[in-house]
């Protein structure tokens, strides 16, 4: 798990931390059920405060990314990822929709869409 | 409290010139005296100049490199610092009567002279003496700043001294007191105790409110 | 860990600090800032009873600091900014007298930090340069197991590469969740990143006793015109600095400033140093 903290970010800490982790998670860089740092060896490995990691981690809990076993350690949660997964994937098609029937609707063919969507693809 | 005696025996003995001072101090003083114990006031007062440089030196390191922070900040209390030297002056008496009877012991080894080793007229009168030494000059090092307190402690030693080298017949008097003699010196030694008693409550009471 | 209540002291001189409280639970770091001079060195001076307090309560482990001086002393590391030893003994003789004292000592994990330290036990203490002063203090206060670690100005007088190395030994200690650290320093940079708590004391009283992140998110740096300077912008800052150019303020409350364009105001996060500099001002 690759986490960059940058200080002169607009960003608090642990919304970042918490962000990086996540995307980590539904990208699939962190397999479900492998085990994270602890918040202690997380806080000293980016030298920030252990107050800081709790929260990102307790947010990341709340919202199912993750689960804490006592005794054992935190680890990325098993079913909810697939659950988010699907979310977005409704969401993304959903969008996609919406594309397809405003270009539609503009008179836009196939080609159009694919040409906008490469260019709007590479930007990022 | 073991601590705080174990630190004040390290502190008399670690290092070059402690080492030395401690083998020499005794017989060179046992030599300026030129060996004549006949009037045993000499050998008195060399047992008194032994323990009481002894505790003196244990206080000079603490002044000189201002450990006293340091030393409180560990796992003992103010009281017990102040105790554990009181002990420790008594054990440096202790100390220093057996190891001048060594000394003496040698001499009668290695010499024609023939010295008594365990006189308890010596003792018990060098034993008061250094109980009273002892409970006037330590409440002044928790007093007085440190350099003043040194120059006293110095000042009396060199005081008793010259008391030594009052002629015979003055010294005997003092002896003959009843504070020295009345129940064989058994008197002396309890008056002696008690001032120790009041002399570490002071201590504690003027330790306590430096700063 | 570490409860302090209404603590109070007055010297003879006329310094006094009024009314200290604040708490530290275990497993975390307190950084203690204040400008020289504020009652940071007397504040632990008296929790480590090397001065008598005038009132108030001061709790470690639990336990009343007076009542019980010699167990929680045990269990007390203590870095003091001008160790004094005895300089003419090694640091090997030091140890000798300072390990009787301790009941948890261990001296392989003493011996592990005389090597990670690089210092050689038999070199005597008035040898030693300052940082390695400072590091032999360290080694000596973490070979007990002790549970509070409490340092005052640990840092200052060394580089900043040695910093490094002190702060990268606090992140390995509080590693176990049974330790705390409350350190004391007036180089706020170090704070920013290790501490979990920061309580800053200025002239005597407490100003706030807080989480570092909560420190970072309540203040705030306002940079504008002094045209911006409106009265009621004035009134709600802390502290400001102005030029013919420009004015700088801290805010401790961002809600305030809201009615302002956004284009003629920059907003920055205040650093420790910041919030110490303008809030001096306002005393």
């Amino acid at each position: 798990m690759r986490i960059l903290i940058s200080n002169s970010s607009e960003d608090p800490i642990y919304t970042q931390i918490y962000n990086q982790v996540k995307t980590s998670i539904l990208k699939g860089d962190l397999d479900q059920g492998e085990a994270l740092p602890s918040i202690r060896a997380l806080a000293k490995d980016l030298h920030i405060s252990v107050i800081t990691t709790k929260r990102a981690y307790d947010e990341l809990e709340k919202d199912g990314f993750l689960e804490t076993i006592q005794g054992k350690g935190t680890f990325v949660a098993i079913q909810n990822i697939e659950l988010v997964k699907e979310q977005k994937l409704k969401m993304i098609e959903d969008l996609l929709n919406l594309v397809v029937m405003e270009s539609k609707s503009l008179g836009l063919d196939y080609k159009e869409i694919i040409e906008m969507l490469t260019i709007l693809y590479r930007e990022d | 409290m073991l601590s705080l005696i174990r630190k004040d025996i390290k502190l008399v003995t670690f290092g070059t010139y402690n080492k030395i001072f401690l083998v020499v101090f005794v017989p060179v003083l046992m030599a300026m005296s030129g060996f004549d114990f006949t009037v045993k006031y000499m050998y008195m007062a060399i047992v008194l100049s032994f323990a009481y440089m002894l505790v003196l030196t244990s206080f000079s390191y603490d002044v000189q490199f201002k450990t006293n922070l340091y030393v409180q900040s560990l796992p003992t209390t103010k009281s017990e610092i102040v105790r554990g030297k009181y002990v420790f002056s008594l054990l440096a008496f202790l100390f220093s009567m057996i190891y001048s009877s060594l000394y003496l012991g040698l001499l009668n080894i290695f010499t024609s002279l023939n010295f008594d080793l365990f006189d308890i007229y010596t003792m018990k009168n060098s034993f008061i003496l250094f109980l009273i030494l002892i409970s006037f000059v330590v409440p002044l090092n928790y007093k007085l700043p440190p350099k003043i307190a040194s120059f006293f402690g110095v000042f009396t030693y060199v005081f008793l001294i010259n008391t030594f080298a009052m002629s015979t017949t003055d010294i005997e008097e003092v002896f003959n007191h009843w504070l020295f003699s009345l129940y064989g010196g058994l008197f002396g030694i309890l008056i002696g105790l008690g001032l120790i008693i009041l002399s570490t409550k002071l201590s504690i009471y003027l330790y306590g409110k430096r700063a | 860990m570490l409860e302090i209540k209404n603590l109070s002291k007055k010297y003879k001189e006329g310094f006094e600090i009024k009314d200290i409280s604040f708490k530290l639970d275990k497993g975390y770091i307190m950084g203690f800032i204040g400008p020289n001079g504020s009652g940071k060195t007397t504040t632990i001076k008296l929790i480590m009873n090397l001065l008598k307090k005038d009132s108030g309560s001061i709790k470690v482990f639990g336990l009343d600091h007076i009542q019980h001086e010699k167990e929680i002393k045990d269990r007390i590391g203590f870095v003091y900014d001008e160790s004094h030893f005895y300089e003419d003994m090694t640091m090997r003789q030091m140890r000798s007298i300072v390990e009787p004292f301790y009941s948890k000592w261990d001296s392989e994990i003493f011996n592990d930090y005389m090597k990670k330290f690089d210092l050689n036990p038999d070199l005597k203490i008035k040898k030693l340069s300052k940082g390695m002063k400072m590091k032999y203090s360290l080694a000596l206060a973490l070979s007990h197991n002790a549970e509070l670690i409490i340092m005052d100005e640990p840092t200052s007088g060394l580089d900043p590469i040695f910093r490094r190395e002190i702060l990268d030994i606090l992140y390995s200690i509080i590693q176990d969740e049974n330790v705390s650290i409350f350190f004391s320093t007036h180089i706020t940079t170090d704070l920013e990143k290790i501490a979990d708590y920061i309580t800053y004391i200025n002239d005597g009283s407490l100003v706030f006793s807080l989480s570092k992140d909560e420190v970072m998110e309540k203040y705030h740096i306002i940079k504008g015109d002094p045209d911006v300077l409106s009265q009621n912008l004035r009134n709600n800052l802390l502290g400001i600095r102005e030029t013919k150019i420009a004015f700088e303020g801290l805010i401790d409350d961002i809600n305030s400033i809201k009615e302002l364009p956004k284009e003629s105001i920059i907003i920055e996060k205040a650093s420790l140093e910041d919030i110490m500099y303008y809030t001096k001002k306002v005393n």
